[in-house]
């Protein structure tokens, strides 16, 4: 018996459908992502290895730069290279910018009108004017400070396999830094605004399994090792070993198991996971194993995040660097995996190079990872809002799902990145 | 003093003078490219028309004023033939861009033919990267010399080579020229090929170009004088 089924959910990117049925007197929720497929992992086989960080930065463009991070750091490991830590440093400062506006985006624009009970945007200007005037000053600020050091607002192109194509001038840093540090007061003053809205629905998911990227430096940096919520920690390298893909029937998207059990990435893993990391990141109480939590955090985020990039680009600026890069040398033999926290969770990028080519890649995005956990969330919502098999509140139920699909934030075109081709998978 | 009407509105010029003094009067340019004040005024390229009252295009920078002559400078008819005259110029341009010393931002002709829609001039017209720093110079296949321009450059700016995504130039000379400077910085033609692929692969006219792009190539391998 069907007990829900969300046909369309606005405010996210992408197309999807959530359908909860019940069978044998068990709630089973489908997660089922209707965007088309994309087939990147295929267009990249076969391409020259400086050209792939392009290509793969167009899986997504609202989080290029994370793709293009997590690309550049999977064939330089592929080829051995290393670009220094003032080349790592720098790829961090752009990342969290662009993780700050990714937030600011999903969290005043997309999901707040939810909890404010309006319908969209343009209603929630009438409701709160100042929250959304200083989001869209925040916006473009950080897409400013993303254009000034990084060459692009979408896609940019100086961050080079093995360092940087371009010399990055101390002037532009410090203008960056500047512009951040005038954001400062706006995001405390838009999320502070903004957490007043947010009031979260009870909800306990009981899967409370997550991984991130532990953190070379401070929270949301990158890193060479991944975390579960287990204790347990591996090597991106060997991620094949503990994350396991499935392409289930119903869905365009793969969908990404740990050790077999549903598992969550995103703001609230990260939180869960790496408050060891943290400087300064101010969270109001939150219950972790509430799905709809992944919103408080990710507001929090949004200061933290721009206030780290300051510091990082104004440490920057005082260090200079030597390193810059022909794009096109002469490649080599191997096998490399790059990860990132991008702005919706942990994101893997997996070559294997022969000469100058990509002879496979596998990507995994944060939405395929979190695709069974949803599933496992909107079974509970379920469960707690019917009684003796009944939904009681039809209207109701179907609300708080597409609530709690836009909690998640799921990217769909990332999701959709390669799929079943004539019947088999390819990798 | 003569009364002229320039797009309805009334300027004073002295007796003699010609319709681009007019123009400069009344705040509203048009484009020149052979007009040298004093030294060289034969109106020879024609990028100056204007429309006149009665219908007649003239060059601007020649033809003497008169009381109550009305001008227009923005109607289709003098944009139509602007752009004819623009694709006249670039018909007999040698298009060598990238040893151009006008690259980088000040090539005339790229302006004018942005302005007017004309396609055919490559990405290295408006490319910052100078000698040494050129990608092609360095052996990298950077498609700007068969690229179309126009795209204010985000790429080559920031250090990564031209992915072509623009379009290509299908001009045969300027395929020829750009072989030679692939050929003499030991750039191959398979590489160009590859990067080219990416955007071009799709193009109606992709096989065509392909086959002027491999005869190029020989051309230049083959020796052959530019």
């Amino acid at each position: 018996m069907r007990l829900a089924r969300v046909e369309e959910v606005d405010r996210v990117f992408g197309h999807l459908e959530l359908e909860v049925l019940k069978d044998d007197g068990e709630v089973k929720a489908f997660f089922k992502v209707t965007h088309g497929a994309r087939f990147i992992e295929l267009t990249v086989n076969g391409r020259l290895y400086w050209e792939v960080p392009y290509i793969a930065s167009r899986i997504c463009g609202a989080c290029s730069i994370a793709h293009y991070v997590a690309s550049i750091r999977a064939v330089e490991h592929a080829l051995g290279l290393d670009a220094g830590e003032w080349v790592e440093d720098f790829r961090d400062a752009v990342n969290m910018v662009q993780i700050a506006q990714n937030h600011l985006v999903h969290l005043a624009f997309l999901a707040l009108p939810d909890y404010v009970g309006v319908q969209g945007l343009s209603d929630l200007k009438s409701r709160a004017r100042r929250l959304v005037v200083n989001s869209m000053k925040l916006n473009t600020a950080c897409l400013k400070v993303i254009r000034l050091i990084a060459g692009r607002i979408v896609n940019p192109n100086m961050l080079g396999v093995g360092g940087l194509l371009r010399r990055p001038f101390k002037g532009p840093l410090l203008k960056a830094a500047d512009y951040l540090r005038e954001c400062e007061g706006l995001a405390r003053e838009v999320v502070d605004e903004a957490l007043t809205l947010l009031k979260v629905p009870e909800l306990k998911d009981l899967a409370n399994n997550c991984v991130a990227v532990k953190p070379r430096k401070i929270y949301l940096t990158t890193g060479d090792e991944i975390l579960t919520s287990a204790g347990l920690s591996f090597k991106p390298s060997n991620y094949r070993e503990h994350l396991e893909e499935v392409q289930p029937e119903y869905s365009n998207s793969k969908a990404v198991a740990l050790n077999g059990a549903p598992v969550h990435v995103g703001a609230r893993a990260r939180y869960e996971l790496l408050r060891n990391y943290l400087r300064d990141l101010n969270v109001p109480e939150v219950d972790l194993s509430n799905p709809f939590s992944n919103l408080i955090i990710k507001a929090a985020e949004i200061p933290y995040c721009i206030t780290a990039a300051r510091e990082i680009l104004e440490d920057l600026a005082r260090r200079t660097t030597d390193t810059i890069v022909d794009p096109l040398r002469d490649g080599g033999e191997g096998e490399g995996v790059g990860v990132v926290e991008a702005p919706r969770g942990l994101l893997i990028h997996h070559y294997i190079v022969s000469g100058k080519r990509i002879m496979n890649a596998n990507i995994i995005t944060p939405t395929e990872i979190n695709a069974r956990h949803i599933e496992v969330s909107a079974k509970a919502l379920t469960e707690s809002l019917i009684s003796n098999g009944q939904p009681l509140n039809a209207g109701e139920l179907q609300r708080k799902l597409t609530m709690l699909v836009r909690a998640y934030d799921p990217c769909l075109p990332c999701a959709v990145h390669v799929s079943v081709v004539r019947g088999r998978m390819h990798a | 003093m003569v009364r002229v009407i320039v797009n309805g509105k009334e300027v004073h010029v002295p007796e003699g003078e010609t319709i681009l003094t007019a123009l400069k009067k009344a705040g509203d340019a048009v484009p020149t490219l052979c007009f040298f004040g004093h030294m060289y005024r034969e109106a020879s390229c024609r990028m100056c028309l204007v429309e006149l009252s009665n219908g007649k295009l003239v060059p601007a920078c020649a033809y003497p004023v008169s009381d109550g002559l009305e001008v227009r400078t923005d109607t289709p008819r003098v944009r139509e033939a602007r752009r004819t005259v623009v694709e006249f110029i670039l018909s007999i341009h040698r298009i060598r861009c990238w040893s151009c010393p006008r690259k980088g931002g000040n090539c005339e002709l790229l302006k004018l033919a942005t302005a007017y829609w004309v396609e055919g001039i490559p990405m290295c017209s408006s490319c910052p990267l100078y000698g040494k720093n050129c990608l092609v110079v360095k052996g990298e296949p950077c498609l700007g010399p068969i690229t179309l321009a126009g795209c204010s450059d985000p790429c080559p700016s920031n250090g990564s080579p031209c992915i072509g995504c623009r379009g290509p130039v299908t001009r045969k000379d300027v395929l020829e020229a750009a072989a030679q400077f692939y050929v003499s910085n030991s750039v191959e033609l398979r590489d160009v090929l590859e990067v080219a692929s990416m955007f071009w692969e799709g193009l109606p006219n992709y096989d065509a170009l392909k086959a002027s792009l491999e005869d190029a190539f020989k051309k230049a391998l083959g020796g052959d004088a530019d």
